[in-house]
């Protein structure tokens, strides 16, 4: 369980989130949602402590402030939207950072962290890929590689920001049903969403941020509603529900 | 099913064969020279000075002298400047994540020149003074470089590039200007600028080794750090890596081992550049190999230099500094050239 209260962080005195509270159950998936600028980004590095900001964060029974930095990352990973992709480094060695919280300041990876990451890398199916090149990679591999890196933490909770940005809509369909997959096996999932039809046909619940503040959090039916939509994105939209109660999420031409 | 994982790490072959090149350079830099020496009889001599064993070396009293006071305190001397450079240049790289950085980046050049300068000027050019003043304005420059940068806040390291930048400069024009004004040392201070190697005894020998001990300890030592920093700051503090304080050790280790290699050497371009550039075609880009094959190879790199700049218009003497961007930039540009894609 994931919880966070009265999150505030300041960028230069301008604060960017104003109290943000959110709580996030084991092995549930919570999408952020909101225009650009809402904060989302910020949320997101606020949770993976490592943004400054005045609140109370905790991940079960510890608080982030208590548990330091590098203790902090062996239970949160972020995979953030437009990661560095040091182009000559193969797969295996950026898939092993990801072991960089586990290890001690001068100690080397063992047979225990390469273990981790053969098991990541078979999950994601990289392992024909391991000697590759990252910049020999397909933009479908290259995420698929970062979010292995993520994985190689053993975290306990995975945070996205933007998972699905510049993927066809292919390899989106693939992100978000394996992060599905993870999330079935435990991982708690938080993720920024950018295109509202798949926040609202994966997330379980959506938190709707506006300007700093949480404008409303529930079900995607709950809050994914052309008022809503209308007031915090200033677009027209209609709203489509699935058989599955995913929601669809329709620009109206009308406007434009 | 099960491939085996190869990530990268420093294998013994790759060590070796640099050790190798390395011993291979040592024993030409010692060979060569207004006198040569017969390599059997130089190796024979070296065994025979390890604890219990005792060999005639066939080497006169002479020779053996040329051996112990003039070529080899040289050789050692040019193999740490050269080992410095290397993996200081090699860890600015990674620190900064910019392939053009080098040892000098933050004004340790400009500062060093204004210190020798001074020295020189003002008369006192002898015995230690030199490197003591040179290795004070390095130390001086950096620490100015660092206080207009803000390291340590969140700023980025772009600032700290341009803060050294400016820094380096104004030293420069310090520099040039004291030198104008006594126009009868400016031999002396080019001479200096260009880069020398001219040592006699080990005395410069023992004030360089612990500096360089402790900045190839210390970067040696954070290399998986360096692997981190290739992904950015901010993806490495979500690693859980303490980035403004992991960015100043390596940075002040890097910068303290260039100081003393520059008090005792002048500047020597090009080495911290080509010799990890080179290296990076070669075996990667894994600061897991890169910090120690740097070490070995500009070390090799600056014996084999160094030789040259005493042998080629013997009995005068090349600077060495031309010597480096002399051959090191045509053979640079081959390699780039047929090396295929960078390795940054």
């Amino acid at each position: 369980m994931v919880r966070g209260r009265g999150i505030r962080v300041a960028y230069n005195g301008r604060p960017v989130l104003d109290g943000v509270d959110i709580e996030v159950g084991v092995g549930e998936w919570v999408g952020l949602i909101g225009p650009n600028g809402a904060g989302k980004t910020t949320l997101l590095r606020a949770l993976a402590g490592t943004v400054r900001n005045s609140g109370s964060l905790t991940l079960g029974d510890r608080s982030v402030e208590r548990l330091g930095r590098r203790e902090w990352s062996r239970s949160v990973a972020l995979v953030p939207q437009h990661p560095v992709i040091p182009a000559a480094m193969t797969v295996v060695d950026y898939v092993l950072l990801g072991r960089t919280p586990h290890l001690g300041y001068f100690a080397a990876e063992g047979v225990e962290d390469l273990a981790v990451v053969r098991h990541v890398l078979d999950d994601m199916g990289l392992t024909v890929l391991a000697g590759r090149r990252l910049d020999a990679l397909s933009g479908g591999e290259l995420q698929r590689a970062v979010l292995a890196r993520a994985l190689a933490q053993e975290p306990e909770l995975l945070l996205l920001d933007e998972p699905t940005t510049s993927l066809d809509i292919g390899r989106q369909q693939e992100a978000m049903g394996m992060v599905d997959r993870l999330r079935r096996r435990g991982h708690t999932v938080v993720s920024a969403m950018h295109d509202l039809t798949i926040a609202g046909q994966f997330a379980d619940r959506l938190l709707l941020l506006s300007e700093g503040h949480v404008v409303a959090v529930g079900r995607p039916v709950e809050v994914l509603t052309p008022e809503l939509i209308q007031r915090h994105y200033g677009a027209k939209v209609a709203i489509m529900a699935d058989d599955a109660g995913g929601v669809i999420v329709v620009p109206d031409r009308a406007v434009t | 099913m099960t491939t085996p994982l190869r990530p990268s790490a420093l294998r013994p072959g790759l060590l070796l064969a640099a050790v190798g090149g390395l011993c291979l350079a040592v024993l030409a830099g010692v060979a060569f020279g207004a006198v040569s020496l017969p390599a059997g009889s130089l190796l024979r001599e070296m065994l025979d000075r390890i604890p219990g064993i005792s060999i005639d070396s066939g080497l006169g009293e002479r020779q053996a002298a040329i051996l112990w006071e003039i070529r080899l305190p040289r050789v050692v001397l040019a193999g740490l400047v050269g080992g410095t450079l290397a993996v200081a240049g090699a860890a600015y790289q990674g620190v900064f994540r910019n392939p053009l950085a080098d040892p000098y980046l933050l004004g340790v050049a400009g500062g060093a020149g204004l210190g020798a300068t001074i020295a020189i000027v003002v008369g006192a050019s002898g015995g230690a003074v030199l490197p003591i003043a040179a290795f004070a304005g390095g130390v001086v420059a950096v620490v100015l470089t660092y206080t207009l940068g803000g390291i340590g806040s969140r700023r980025s390291t772009n600032t700290l590039i341009l803060a050294g930048v400016a820094v380096a400069a104004f030293f420069a024009a310090v520099q040039t200007y004291v030198q104008q004004r006594s126009s009868d040392t400016v031999q002396e201070v080019f001479t200096w600028i260009l880069g020398r190697l001219a040592t006699v005894g080990w005395g410069e020998v023992w004030v360089v080794a612990p500096f360089f001990l402790v900045t190839a300890a210390v970067l040696v030592a954070h290399r998986r750090h360096l692997d981190v920093l290739a992904v950015g700051e901010d993806e490495a503090a979500t690693l859980g890596v303490h980035v403004p304080r992991v960015r100043i050790v390596i940075v002040l280790a890097a910068t303290l081992g260039t100081a003393a290699a520059v008090s005792v050497s002048g500047l020597i371009g090009f080495v911290g550049i080509v010799v990890p550039h080179l290296l990076r075609l070669l075996v990667g880009p894994s600061y897991r190999r890169l910090v120690v094959l740097s070490m070995v190879a500009g070390a090799g790199f600056l014996i084999v230099a160094d030789l040259l700049a005493r042998t080629v218009i013997a009995p005068a003497e090349l600077p060495i500094g031309v010597v480096t961007a002399f051959v090191g930039a045509p053979f640079f540009a081959i390699v780039l050239r047929t090396g295929g894609r960078g390795a940054t």
